[in-house]
This record gives C-alpha cells, structure tokens and sequence, in this order.
C-alpha cells in the first residue's frame, strides 16, 4: 500500500499534470484579472452603484479560485483518498509551521469575505490608520489615505481590533466639521451661518439633513464649540467638503466680524 | 507543398495580426515626446459635441413661416402649434379653479429645460378672462438679494410702497381683490453661496404668508425645485405641485404633427440606415442612404428615439436631417444617427461639478461659479470657456448693461447631461 502511495505521489510531478495543472492556474488568474477589469469599468460607468459592483469582487475571486483548486485536485490530478490524506497530512505538518502568520490572515481572508466588516470603497479607519478600503485581499486588506499612501493590513490584524466603518457601503457618509469660537459669540446668528455654509458647499449631500450642534469648551477660556453634521454626496470627497464648509463659515464669521478679539476679552456669556 | 504554402500564409497572417494588434495598444506618438518616431504632426484633434446653431443655419434660405414651425423657443399662448400638454393645462386650470373655491393655493410647475413650461404658462395666461387680476413675473436675470426680490415684485405688481423685507411686504397682497401671480424662471431666485440663499428663503416665506390673498403659480427648473425642497422643504408649501416631464410618444407624435401639417414646403422623407456611423451626423454631412420611408410618422417616431421627447432636441435633429432642395421647393430629410456623448466620460472633476451646478442653476455667470466653488474668478471662466468649446454650454455675449457672459447647457443636450450626473451622483 505505501508503494502505491510513493507510486502515485511521484505520478503526480509526471508532465501532464504540471502542464495541466499551470494551466488552470493561469487561466483561473486570467478571469479573476479580466473580472477585475470589467468590474471596475461598470462602477466607472455606475458611479453610484461603485461600492456594490466593487463589493461582490471578493466573493467572485473566493469562488474562481476554489474551482480551480478543486478542479486540479479532483479532476486533473484525481487523487486517491489515501495520497490525498497523506499529501494534507504532511503537507499541514510543513505549511502549519512554516506559515503560520500566512495561514492565519488567509483564514481571516476568508471569514471577512463571507462575514465583511467592509467592503471595497468604504471609508474605515483600522488601528491609527484611516482611509478608503481599495482592495480586500485573501491575505492583506489595503487602505487609501488622503496622504495617497496605500496602507497594507494583514487580515489577522484587522479582526482582532475595533474596526469604524463610515458608510457601510453607502456612497454617502456624514461628515462632521468643527469649529471652537470664543463662548461670548452670538450662537444663534453662528449656527445659521454653519448652516447656510453646509448648505451651500458643492459637495454637501442636500438630500439628508444638516445640523449644526453647540456645545461648551474650557481651554484656558470659555469657549463654544460648534459642530457642523453634514452628508457628503461621495465619500472620496470628504476631506474637500470639511475644507470647504471650514473656508466658508470662516469667510461669513470674518465678514460678520465675529472672529474678533471683542469676543474673547468680553464676558464669557452674553448678558 | 499545399501544407508548406498553408504553414506560410498562416504564418503571414498571424504576424500582421500581431503588428495590428501592437499598434492598437501602442502608446500615441504625441504622447511620447522626446522619441525617435515622436512626430509634431501627429496632433490630436479636441473632441466636441455637434455645432447647434451651424444645424440651424442650415435652413436659411427657406420662408420665415416655415422655419418659424420648427424654431426653439416658447410658443404664444394662442399659437394653433400647441399640442401634447393639453392634460398638464387641464390639471394646471384645475388647480386654478381649485383655489378660487379654497382659502390658499400655490403652485408649483417643475419641469426640465425644454420641457415647455414657459409654453403651458403664456397658454394658460391667454385662457385668463379680463375680470382676473393676473401679473406676469419673468425673471429675466439672476435675483441676488431680498431688496432685489422685493423691488422686482413692486415692479411687476405696480405697487409704490417702499418696503425692506418680505414680512413688511406680505400685508400689501391683502388690499383689493385677490389676485393670480405668476413667475417664470425662478430657478433665477436659487443661488447656491451663503449671501444669495436668503432670498430664497424670502421668496418662500413670501409664498407661504400670501398665499391666502393670492395665488402663486411659478415655475421652476427641476434642478432648482429639488434643491429648494431639500433645503427648505419648499413642497409644503405649495398646494400643488404640476411635474412637466418630456413628452411622451403620443404627446410628441401630436406635436410634430401640427408642425407637420402647417408647413407649406413639401418634405421628403428617407428611413434611417442602421450600420450608418454616427460620424456622419457630427459632421453635419449628408452619408446616409435615400431608402424612402413610407410616411413620415416613422421618421416622426426616429425624432423621439434619439431625443426622448425632449423638444429642443428633437427639433436639432429636424434641423441635422434636412437638406434644402436648391431651389428651395422642397425639404429633404434624412433620418441619421443620434450624437456621440462619450465625451462626457472623459471630463473631469470639476467640469462634472460644475455641469452639476449648472443644470440646477439653470445658467451661471463666471462671477457666480467662482463664488459657488470659492476660486479665482479668471479660473472659473477658463472652465467655462473649456466646456463651451466642447460645445455643451452655450455663452451669451455680455449685453451693453451686464459686464459677464452668461453660461449655460445646450438645451439640446440637458438630457444626456443630467442622466449623467445622475449616474455619477452629482445630481440626485
């Protein structure tokens, strides 16, 4: 019996198979290539659907990919149950120990893609790091910071700390902009100014509401601080729409005069 | 020797498909500059939509009356030419009629450019007996300011009192009988930057405080109507609110019709050639085949296939299809394509934005696309300028009294435009 295993192991490496076997290879790689291109062109044409038709990319390569694997195993090289348990056998022994780390964040690949947290285009922040998801693979997860840099976190990592996710597949997300003025300011007439700035930032999401928020703040003085909630229409527009919103309001405060100093050496609360 | 002359004929044509498919990938050679085969010749040429006013100079040596049937622009409210709005006029006279018998009214009449707002509004008017006090408000230019919407109303409605707001300015609406008011283009009153929104807050509150003496009826670009609601909520307070979409097949069939039928210059029409390209049109050349078509309802029905009952459009391709007879007896029209928008896809960011800001401001000046997006003025005309040579905005020269020329999108092309932005969510 263990000549017939040692027998069909060495079949195994015969030409055929190796052939066969690098050819479903590449063309398992192919399609998983050409279906990423022609994802990413339909979310190009769809921009509004981009987070759905980039999110099911994942799952679809998951799928490729185990075809291929069972179709080498069962079909190509028709392994028997006994060299089969003997190749998983040893084979677990080796990779068990010599990839570990490996092994971990694949199966952390795996269990995100049937169970996401995220999917590809959502804005997260992971550990120090925020920014938009561009890539969920079977071993890192990458990220795209507003610095244009793309962070690679191994999959390990990612479900074994809090994750925030800020729109959860939705191509719009609250934004939330503040702003700390002096507490003597006239709230009423800052508020409407916030207001009237969101509103009118291109990239604000009219559709949902604004609310601008006040609440107070000591640091060395009295102070008020101002939150501005708004939806932006398209994720990947955050960071310009805080910009903007800021800009703005601090535009209408400098010609209302209410970014002067009278606000600070006055009295704390208007009488 | 037939299998050698097999195995070189093979081997010939599989290396021209290489060379083929080589030279398709190949980078262009203005885009390799600083090469050997870089060539200064090799100049792309800038894409652009079609020429619309060069469409209809095409026609100039016909009669006025005949070009007069098939010309852009707002029908008088007795033209025998209206036709396709007869159920938007019914349920806008219902509406009136509705709020004579009722405390308050307003109306609110949305539609896309080109859908005939302006139309349905001189139709009603001319349905007006003498006893109604009716006052007409057009809104010729941008209204910036409460004090610019306060004096523009005084004007129309011939009031002399000198007030500062609109709550001073709503008790005036009480004096006499109750009146009819209606304003066209008040998208005019929306400008998107924190100093031009108050007075579209005014003109609401305006609306909201009078309707009880008078009745609003004002039309509003769809745009401008949405934006309006998402801010104020301005739906609550209008009691009816008429949407005036494209036509529809039958209402655009009974439109072209009418302009059929009165024309006095015979027309010939010819069927469309499916494999024609789409070149043809946007050179304005005349390529397609001269297969007669029965009648002329399938060329009616062509028209409404590539303008999607937008009328502005489908009377652009009228005017791309027809070819003169030299002795200008008869009109020969050839059914073509429609226009290559591809284009579209190749703009980038701020152009997207600023078509975005555009469809629902209705026109922009560059003064207001700079405040609107918080740039250099002279930045925001290059814009403008760059999607005006791509011939999808059309510029008003400045007139003796304004200093700015006036931008807006074609007509012609508002559809595709605004499927677009939509697509890309920038219009929603």
């Amino acid at each position: 019996m263990e000549t017939n295993v040692v027998h069909e192991l060495v079949e195994l490496f015969s030409a055929a198979h190796l052939v066969s076997t690098l050819f479903v290879i590449l063309a398992a790689w192919g399609i998983v290539r050409a279906l990423r291109l022609v994802l990413q062109r339909l979310a190009r044409k769809f921009n509004r659907y981009r987070l759905q038709i980039t999110g099911i990319f994942p799952v679809l390569r998951l799928l490729i990919w185990t075809c291929a694997v069972a179709l080498i195993v069962f079909v190509i090289l028709d392994l028997s149950q006994n060299v089969l348990l003997a190749v998983l056998a040893s084979s677990g022994i080796a990779v068990g120990l010599a990839a570990q780390d490996l092994i971990r964040n694949v199966l952390a690949g795996i269990g995100m893609t049937f169970n996401p947290l995220f999917r590809v285009g959502d804005m997260v922040q992971i550990g120090d790091h925020y920014g938009e998801v561009s890539g969920v693979d079977l071993i890192f997860t990458s990220l795209k910071t507003f610095d244009d840099n793309v962070v690679a976190i191994p999959n390990a990592e990612i479900i074994k700390q809090p994750v925030s996710n800020a729109n959860r597949g939705a191509l719009v997300e609250m934004v939330v902009v503040e702003l700390v003025l002096p507490a003597g300011v006239p709230v009423h007439r800052v508020k409407l100014l916030a207001w009237r700035a969101a509103v009118s930032s291109p990239f604000t999401y009219l559709k949902n509401p604004i609310l601008v928020l006040v609440e107070d703040h000591f640091d060395h003085t009295f102070l008020s601080r101002f939150k501005v909630k708004a939806y932006v229409l398209d994720i990947r527009f955050e960071r310009l729409m805080a910009s903007d919103i800021t800009e703005r309001l601090k535009t209408l405060l400098h010609k209302e005069r209410l970014h002067t100093s009278d606000y600070l050496t006055g009295p704390a609360f208007p009488q | 020797m037939k299998v050698g002359e097999l195995w070189r004929e093979s081997l010939a044509g599989s290396r021209a498909w290489w060379r083929e498919l080589r030279d398709r990938f190949r980078p262009s050679p203005e885009s390799r500059p600083g090469r050997g085969d870089f060539t200064k010749a090799a100049v792309a040429a800038r894409p652009c939509l079609p020429d619309c006013q060069g469409a209809y100079a095409r026609l100039k040596g016909l009669p006025d009356a005949f070009r007069e049937l098939f010309e852009n622009r707002p029908l008088e409210g007795e033209s025998p030419l209206f036709a396709g709005r007869d159920n938007a006029l019914a349920d806008l006279r219902d509406a009136v009629s509705a709020w004579e018998a009722s405390p308050s009214g307003a109306i609110a009449l949305v539609g896309p450019d080109g859908a005939g707002r302006t139309t349905l509004l001189n139709r009603l008017v001319s349905g007006f007996t003498g006893r109604d006090r009716v006052t007409r408000v057009t809104l010729a230019h941008r209204v910036r300011t409460e004090t610019d919407l306060i004096q523009t109303l005084l004007l129309s409605l011939d009031m002399a009192e000198t007030v500062s707001t609109v709550e001073e300015m709503a008790p005036l609406f009480r004096r006499g009988e109750r009146r009819i008011i209606l304003v066209d283009n008040a998208q005019r009153l929306l400008l998107r930057t924190p100093d031009a929104l108050p007075t579209s807050e005014a003109f609401v509150s305006l609306v909201a405080a009078t309707q009880a003496d008078c009745l609003w009826v004002v039309s509003f670009k769809e745009g401008a109507w949405r934006r309006l609601d998402y801010i104020l909520g301005a739906r609550a307070h209008f009691s009816t609110v008429l949407e005036l979409p494209y036509f529809n097949r039958e209402e655009f069939s009974a439109v072209m019709e009418k302009r059929l039928a009165a024309a006095a210059v015979p027309m010939v029409f010819h069927a469309p050639r499916r494999h024609e390209k789409k070149e043809a049109l946007s050179h304005g050349t005349d390529k397609t085949d001269r297969h007669p078509a029965p009648d002329a309802t399938s060329f009616v029905e062509h028209l409404f296939t590539l303008s999607g009952g937008n009328m502005p459009a489908a009377l652009y391709y009228w005017h791309a299809f027809s070819v003169p007879d030299p002795s200008l007896k008869e009109v020969v029209l050839h059914a073509g394509e429609g226009i290559d928008f591809s284009l579209l896809k190749e703009l980038d960011s701020p152009s997207r934005f600023a078509l975005a800001e555009l469809m629902a401001h209705g026109c922009l000046t560059a003064g207001e696309h700079s405040e609107i997006f918080q740039q250099d003025e002279r930045m925001s005309r290059l814009q403008l300028d760059a999607l005006h040579r791509l011939r999808l905005l059309n510029k008003s020269a400045p007139k003796a009294d304004d200093r700015e020329a006036i931008y807006r999108i074609e007509p012609i092309f508002c559809a595709p435009v605004s499927a677009f932005l939509e697509a890309a969510h920038l219009m929603y």
